[in-house]
């Protein structure tokens, strides 16, 4: 059963079409790598799928679980269970970060039907899943994001992935600024995420960060379209001959 | 409005230093008159007429226990409802002129200016208070800290004085509470002597408007005047949150007079549709040698006008003086307006300076980002609202009232109050309950 479909999507930024007539479905419980050349419109899916303003969804649907996202808000849609791990994660002075973790942790739940979880109970809950992502708490008592180093970042957005329990999440190049040592840290807190419900959209340039998160599924976008899919093996394809050779769905 | 700036008579049996400042006083203001817009540092401030405003409701949120506590209502030291420890001496001004109490001298004479609020309220000094702190800690060795509640409960001119004369090496937080009756005109002026080596936190919450009762009345006014004066190695640090409804304006002067001597000025306001606050501050760097600080943050809803002018005045023999300046403004609506006006004086080439001013809104992208975690529109503006603030909070000494402060700035503002606030603390594991 799917968990993501996208239909016939346009997305304007602007006056600008990126996306002109993608289609993506993603089953419950793959993982699916989207590659493609700069200016294709990958970060621009993934904050269509967020719900950034200024990102006009024109034509088509974004459904999860069958749902349409498109009259919701980029918080109606984290509460639905969609997480978007930044390309650049937002820093963010003078919030502190913890108590920013537990009030979104408490959003989501409540909109689960869950009990909200007092400070003892977070604090247990955030001890266990910092060691799962290998970060010091110490992170967490600065403000959100601010002097993290490039790799702090992207793992404070993976313990917030794995914090929030989402049922889509998005990787929006995050291997960009991380060095091998990093990434694999990165990759064991996303794998250690796969389940038979949940469903990852991983966007990326190069091989290496699916040398770690191994996808079931690659996709090609280009010129705001899916131009091809296929198994892992299309990924060495892409490094041995590059996008030029994809011209057509 | 003009009652607050007439002199009253000068008493006859005054000392001779007081008979002499009260008459120059009399005599400048006479020259001087009411402020009005065509002053440079009134410029901001209008005083004409204003539209009916509602009291806002006083938050039963407290502090800690403070040392000692003073209330002064409708400008009468209320003895009933203070409580002074024995080490502390709290008296009016008049009993303190005439008793020749420590450091009375300073009275009137800490900032020579020919300011309106500074002259006016020195007439009307005699219901006053005058309070001094002697050097050393009490017993436990925290930091002694004195709240000073003024409030009016009804509408009308209003003039409050204090002096505070803190010893040499002392160390103490003094908390003043504006707040009250919405139609109360007035005019408050504090004056600090920090001693040689002294610290003080002075935070002036000015909460004009926020009482108990329900009540509309034509807005009124809140003129506060901080005034100190800082001797060698003296610290002095002003926290001003204006929160007041109407129109507000507070000044603070501080006259470094000491080598050593450090001035940090904070000032932190959110401003309403329909109000306005204003902000002025002096720093007078008069010896070489002295450092000071200022940061200023301004929240303005959607119709609400804050300005800030900070001047900082290094003379030509003030050389080897330090100084700061960053002024911030976050505009909530597209009506929001903020002047902001960073002003250095500098008459010698043997200074560090730095200075910078910004006004902006909301950040989208950070926005965004808060909401991509599941946070409401609303919850993730207060929490970016709150953090813009934090900065200016984390300053004040207790962490308490840090805390209020926020909560006062959110709930002034209609967001939701506690968001951003750390009840995580390290240890805080009391609960069991994991999650599901």
């Amino acid at each position: 059963m799917n968990l993501l479909e996208i239909d016939d999507l346009h997305v304007t930024v602007g006056e600008t079409p990126i996306l002109v007539g993608l289609n993506l479905r993603i089953p419950a419980g793959e993982v699916h790598a989207v590659m493609g050349p700069n200016g294709a419109g990958k970060s621009t899916l993934s904050y269509a799928v967020a719900g950034r303003e200024g990102y006009d969804v024109t034509k088509g649907d974004i459904r999860l679980g069958g749902e349409s996202l498109l009259a919701l808000g980029p918080d109606e849609r984290a509460r639905r269970g969609v997480f978007l791990a930044f390309q650049y994660p937002v820093e963010v002075p003078g919030v502190r970060s913890k108590p920013f973790l537990r009030a979104a942790v408490n959003a989501v739940r409540k909109a689960r039907g869950q009990a909200e979880l007092d400070p003892g109970a977070f604090l247990k809950f955030l001890r266990k899943t910092l060691e799962s992502v290998r970060l010091d708490e110490a992170l967490t008592n600065r403000d959100l994001n601010s002097g993290f180093s490039g790799g702090e970042k992207k793992r404070f957005d993976i313990l917030q992935m794995a914090l929030l329990e989402p049922r889509f999440c998005i990787l929006d190049e995050t291997d960009s600024g991380l060095d091998i040592d990093a990434m694999r840290v990165v990759a064991d807190g996303v794998n250690a995420m796969r389940t038979p419900e949940r469903s990852m959209l991983v966007i990326t340039h190069y091989q290496r960060l699916l040398d770690y998160i191994v996808p079931d599924v690659v996709h090609v976008l280009k010129d705001g379209r899916i131009m091809r899919s296929g198994d892992k093996s299309l990924v060495a394809e892409l490094e041995a001959r590059g996008y030029e050779w994809v011209t057509s769905p | 409005m003009s009652s607050l700036f007439t002199p009253l008579p000068t008493p006859a049996t005054v000392p001779g230093w007081l008979t002499i400042r009260l008459e120059r006083a009399a005599l400048r203001l006479t020259d001087v008159g009411a402020p009005t817009t065509a002053r440079e540092d009134w410029r901001y401030t209008r005083l004409g007429s204003r539209a009916p405003l509602s009291a806002r409701p006083l938050p039963t949120a407290r502090l800690a226990t403070p040392s000692a506590r003073i209330e002064l209502t409708d400008g009468q030291w209320d003895t009933e409802r203070s409580c002074v420890p024995a080490a502390l001496v709290v008296t009016t001004l008049a009993d303190a002129v005439a008793r020749e109490l420590p450091g009375i001298t300073m009275l009137g004479g800490i900032a020579d200016a020919d300011e309106p609020s500074l002259l006016s309220s020195l007439s009307a000094f005699a219901g006053g208070l005058y309070v001094h702190i002697p050097a050393g800690r009490p017993e436990g060795g925290a930091v002694p800290l004195i709240e000073l509640v003024v409030s009016a409960t009804r509408a009308g001119s209003l003039h409050q004085r204090v002096l505070f004369v803190v010893d040499a090496g002392a160390q103490v937080c003094i908390v003043e509470r504006h707040q009250g009756h919405p139609g109360a005109e007035r005019l408050a002026v504090t004056e600090v002597a920090v001693g040689a080596g002294a610290t003080v936190d002075h935070v002036r919450l000015g909460l004009s408007g926020w009482t108990g009762a329900e009540t509309t009345a034509a807005a009124g006014l809140d003129l506060g005047t901080v005034a100190a004066t800082i001797a060698a190695g003296g610290r002095f640090h002003s926290h001003i949150v204006s929160l007041g409804v109407g129109t507000t304006r507070t000044a603070v002067h501080a006259t470094l007079h000491g080598a050593g001597a450090h001035a940090a000025l904070r000032a932190l306001s959110a401003t309403p549709a329909g109000c306005s606050h204003d902000y002025y501050s002096v720093i007078d760097h008069a010896v070489p040698g002295a450092t000071s600080a200022q940061t200023t943050k301004g929240l303005i809803a959607d119709g609400g006008v804050a300005s800030v002018v900070a001047r900082v005045l290094i003379g030509r023999g003030a050389v080897g003086s330090s100084t700061t300046q960053s002024l911030k403004a976050l505009l909530l609506g597209a009506s929001a307006k903020a002047n902001l006006k960073p002003q250095l004086e500098i008459d010698n080439d043997a200074v560090k300076a730095a200075h910078g001013a910004a006004v902006g809104r909301l950040d989208p992208l950070q926005l965004f980002f808060l909401q991509a975690r599941g946070l409401d529109s609303a919850t993730a503006r207060a929490l970016l609202i709150a953090g813009f603030v934090q900065e200016v909070a984390d300053t004040i000494p207790n962490v308490a009232l840090a805390s209020e402060v926020v909560h006062y700035v959110l709930g002034g503002l209609g967001l939701p109050s506690g968001i951003g606030s750390d009840d995580l603390g390290s240890d805080d594991l009391g609960s069991d309950v994991e999650p599901s």
